[in-house]
């Protein structure tokens, strides 16, 4: 009797033991970011816990940019994650990986600076279609322009030039990284600078000048939202689960900007390690428009938002000699791996929500 | 009596030439088992081809490079002659500084004393540490570059002078002083033949050190060069490329420490005390 008492008892330890144990065996999601704002939704998510009363466990990587980002995710690293627009053309292009969303647009945060007493900031909107942009032709002709190229900025650069009737040819591009560049611009190197948020906010801080930019060349530069090819098929449903999450992230930083400042300046000062002044914070908001649900499954289907921008970036990679013909033409057969699916469950999930 | 002297003679070398011929061909097989086992890996699919190519198509893309620019905007050749330049100015910088700061260390002891603290304290920095003081200092040309494979490659410089001089034979000091040589004469006529070579050793691992430090100096606003070509093909995420450019660098890199050994060779030989 006593025996029998003591292996009921151990039966029942076991059966607890294992329900606790598949009660806690969530599906994991490994996700991928970079000390920038697309990144803050996952980082949010999981800070705040939103995921607690999911069954999904986030782990969160970060890269301190692209190249590392999509190195990983060759290796299996990773299975979402938010990143540039060049970055995402190349997973898609390498790994076929899914574009699934727009993380923000980037085309005012990829910008040209100046020194205050730069003859460029004389004149401006030469071309009356680039109202905004600082200088005319002979003044651009010459100058040295620091830019990391096969980047962003790069097409934001070679946007300006084309409105200004210009090519590179006409002026001295050299090729340096974000961080070398400010420390270069700083010391008297160069005539024109090439940024992108956060290195952008360091130039204003020193007085530099803003002469143009991706959004007022005409360059429409998406920030992407991807998926490993295997991840996506295999986990479908994960992949809503965190698409949804990420949406409700981005959702609170359009519409309370105060309160995302909060989070945002979290994520860079205590995770990223960026101490970024409150104005640069609420510039982060100002100067990247996010999407609605809505606005996201309307630019991934419309054949002149999401496949248009890409289609740009594209062709600039492919007039620079950087991606062959054959590439474009697997892009554009893949229609830039733009995959529309997951953001219309998330909006189907929401619809039946209400 | 002359034949038997003669195959004699030619005995040792023949089997000299059949040795060098059994190790020569040992390192082909070798070389050629790595790469049929790097195909087969790569086209039975051990590896997606997006991680590692294999070295069929490695060949041709290093083949077409040699004519064409993109997708990293220079030729093979053009890269080459580039990161050379950059290499050999941060190398002879480095040889005409440090050897001569080693010699006098390792002579002198107010100069060893002096210039020691110093030395320790920058020795272990990493070169690639100093490329935001780089661009302060010297700016985004070659100047800043050159500093930074400087920084690498002066290093065994100093070292290896100091340790060569500070083994010459205090028998030889001896009689120098003894037949009334100056210190000065002493340090010029015995202690640095002496050193000789020690200081091709130290050149050697300069010229080695210039090479592996040549990414991290073309990090520093670079347009052309095998630094360059290896971050381009990062960013285009071209693993082809990169191996391209890692290749090169090593082959380069190799003919000219073949280059170094040679004039070891000739110049040690006759100096050597």
């Amino acid at each position: 009797m006593h025996h029998l008492s003591r292996i009921t008892f151990i039966v029942l330890a076991l059966v607890l033991t294992m329900g606790i144990c598949s009660a806690q065996a969530k599906d994991e999601i490994r996700v991928s970011g970079q000390p920038c704002l697309h990144g803050l939704p996952t980082w949010w998510a999981i800070e705040d816990g939103w995921t607690k009363d999911k069954n999904i466990d986030l782990t969160y990587t970060l890269f301190p940019s692209g190249a590392p980002q999509v190195e990983a995710l060759a290796a299996d690293q990773w299975d979402v994650g938010a990143m540039g627009t060049v970055p995402t053309m190349m997973a898609i292009l390498r790994y076929g990986a899914k574009l699934i969303a727009i993380s923000n647009d980037e085309s005012e945060t990829n910008d040209l600076w100046v020194r205050p007493d730069s003859p460029i900031l004389k004149t401006k909107g030469f071309n009356p279609k680039y109202p905004e942009i600082y200088g005319k032709p002979e003044d651009w002709k010459g100058k040295k322009i620091l830019v990391t190229t096969v980047s962003t900025v790069h097409y934001a650069l070679d946007a300006t030039l084309k409105a200004l009737g210009l090519t590179e040819k006409d002026v001295e591009v050299v090729n340096i990284e974000q961080g070398q560049a400010v420390t270069a611009f700083a010391s008297s190197q160069g005539d024109v600078v090439c940024l992108w948020a956060p290195f952008s906010y360091t130039a204003e801080s020193k007085g530099w000048k803003k002469v143009s930019s991706g959004a007022r060349s005409g360059a429409m530069i998406p920030g992407g939202v991807v998926v490993r090819k295997d991840f996506a098929e295999k986990h479908p449903d994960l992949v809503v689960e965190w698409l949804d999450l990420y949406m409700t992230a981005l959702d609170r930083m359009r519409t309370d900007k105060a309160g995302s400042g909060v989070w945002l300046n979290k994520y860079f000062a205590g995770y990223c390690g960026l101490q970024l002044p409150e104005s640069a914070i609420k510039s982060e908001f100002e100067l990247r428009p996010i999407f609605s649900v809505e606005q996201q499954v309307k630019a991934l289907t419309a054949p002149d938002e999401a496949s248009a921008w890409m289609k740009g970036v594209a062709d600039f990679f492919a007039g620079q000699g950087r991606i062959t013909k054959a590439d474009m033409a697997d892009l554009e057969k893949s229609n830039f791996g733009i995959d529309a699916s997951f953001m219309k469950k998330v909006q189907e999930k929401r619809a039946a929500k209400k | 009596m002359s034949t038997a002297h003669a195959s004699a003679l030619e005995a040792p070398a023949t089997s000299r030439v059949k040795g060098y011929w059994k190790e020569y061909n040992s390192s082909v097989f070798s070389l050629l088992v790595f790469l049929l086992i790097w195909e087969l890996v790569c086209r039975l699919g051990f590896i997606s081809r997006f991680q590692l190519v294999p070295p069929s198509e490695v060949i041709v893309v290093m083949i077409e490079k040699f004519w064409t620019a993109p997708p990293d905007g220079a030729t093979l050749f053009t890269h080459i002659a580039a990161s050379m330049t950059l290499a050999l100015v941060g190398f002879c910088a480095a040889v005409v500084v440090g050897v001569p700061l080693g010699l006098l260390m390792g002579w002198y002891k107010p100069v060893m004393v002096l210039v020691r603290p110093l030395f320790d304290a920058v020795r272990p920095i990493p070169p690639i540490a100093w490329i935001p003081l780089a661009i302060l200092w010297l700016g985004i040309g070659i100047e800043a570059k050159a500093f930074i494979i400087w920084l690498a490659a002066f290093v065994p410089c100093v070292i290896n002078s100091y340790i060569g001089i500070k083994l010459t034979n205090p028998v030889l000091i001896r009689v120098a002083r003894i037949y009334g040589a100056s210190n000065w004469e002493t340090f010029i006529k015995i202690g640095v033949p002496s050193a000789v070579p020690m200081i091709f050793t130290g050149l050697k691992l300069s010229l080695n050190a210039a090479w592996t430090t040549l990414v991290a100096a073309e990090l520093l606003a670079a347009s052309e060069g095998l630094g360059y070509m290896i971050q381009m093909g990062r960013r285009l995420a071209r693993p082809d490329i990169i191996i391209v450019g890692m290749l090169t660098i090593g082959f380069t890199g190799a003919l000219m420490s073949y280059v170094l050994t040679k004039i070891e060779s000739r110049i040690a030989s006759s100096r050597r005390l």
